[in-house]
């Protein structure tokens, strides 16, 4: 079993960090009186023109997808990558296909413009 | 020991991470207490030697796929409290019929087998290698097909979310 501690400290180094920033800002922030303006969020010392969690377009959504589908990809090449040594011919045209059939997709994406932002 | 501490740290949190998530009036604190669940799944797979996919747990689940979950929430425009308006019995009533039956399955599935003995694991168990080397070989048919499957994703999205006449 490969050591996963350097995993652990980074994830233990993360919970530090927060928890000292959360507990510092806790113990030395001044206490004073909450108010209305002091709750809301900060846009530039504007009152908020709309409340948050509005609709948006879809556009972000697509983008989201398709980052989704080549990531995926990624990670089955990924493999693919670490074995390479060993796999031969076979495996480089099984890759080389796998990476064809998804290139479709991205001439497809291209063609329809799923990367303009309209 | 110490595995089996960490198993059961990660089950238990896992297990209170999940009920958290469905008992969330918020659907973005859900979303995110599905991460922290997540993450522990992804520690359960790194203690049973499955590296690989623990990693892609962490960058494919809790990564892109959360992400995808908080676009569709705030994509309909969830409000909090809108979801625990959804009071329809019979909806609840066939999700707790689904969940048993998965649960009578997976017991039918594991039964027979000790769970606390596993068989032996060679050394390059798990690793990416090892996984490439099968999926690039043996497994190479599913792998295409898992390929057109995302390339149908794709043209998938593009086509509900695209425009009248592109």
């Amino acid at each position: 079993m490969p050591s996963y501690l350097p995993i652990l400290l980074t994830f233990l180094a993360a919970a530090f960090m927060v928890g000292a920033a959360l507990g510092l800002s806790a113990l030395i922030s001044p206490r004073t009186r909450m108010t209305e303006e002091k709750q809301m969020p900060f846009e530039c010392g504007n009152r908020p023109f709309e409340e948050p969690g509005k609709r948006f377009p879809v556009h972000f959504y697509t983008v989201a997808i398709l980052f989704i589908v080549f990531d995926i990809e990624v990670v089955f090449l990924y493999p693919w990558a670490a074995a390479f040594g060993e796999l031969g011919k076979y495996g480089f045209f099984a890759a080389m296909f796998f990476v064809a059939v998804l290139f479709f997709g991205l001439v497809y994406e291209w063609a329809r413009g799923g990367l303009e932002w309209h | 020991m110490p595995v089996q501490v960490l198993f059961y740290l990660f089950a238990c949190v896992s297990v209170i991470a999940a009920f958290l998530t469905i008992t969330r009036k918020n659907p973005v604190i859900s979303a995110v207490w599905l991460v922290v669940c997540l993450f522990c799944v992804a520690g359960i797979y790194l203690l049973l030697g499955a590296y690989f996919v623990a990693a892609v747990q962490v960058i494919v689940y809790a990564g892109a796929v959360l992400m995808l979950f908080l676009f569709v929430i705030m994509m309909l425009n969830l409000r909090t409290g809108i979801v625990g308006q959804m009071r329809n019995l019979g909806i609840k009533l066939l999700g707790v019929l689904i969940a048993l039956l998965v649960f009578v399955q997976l017991r039918l599935a594991f039964k027979g087998v000790s769970l606390l003995t596993g068989p032996e694991l060679s050394a390059d168990f798990g690793q990416a290698a090892s996984l490439g080397k099968l999926l690039f070989s043996e497994y190479v048919y599913p792998l295409e097909v898992i390929a057109v499957l995302l390339l149908v994703a794709v043209v998938g999205a593009l086509v509900l979310t695209g425009k009248e006449s592109a």
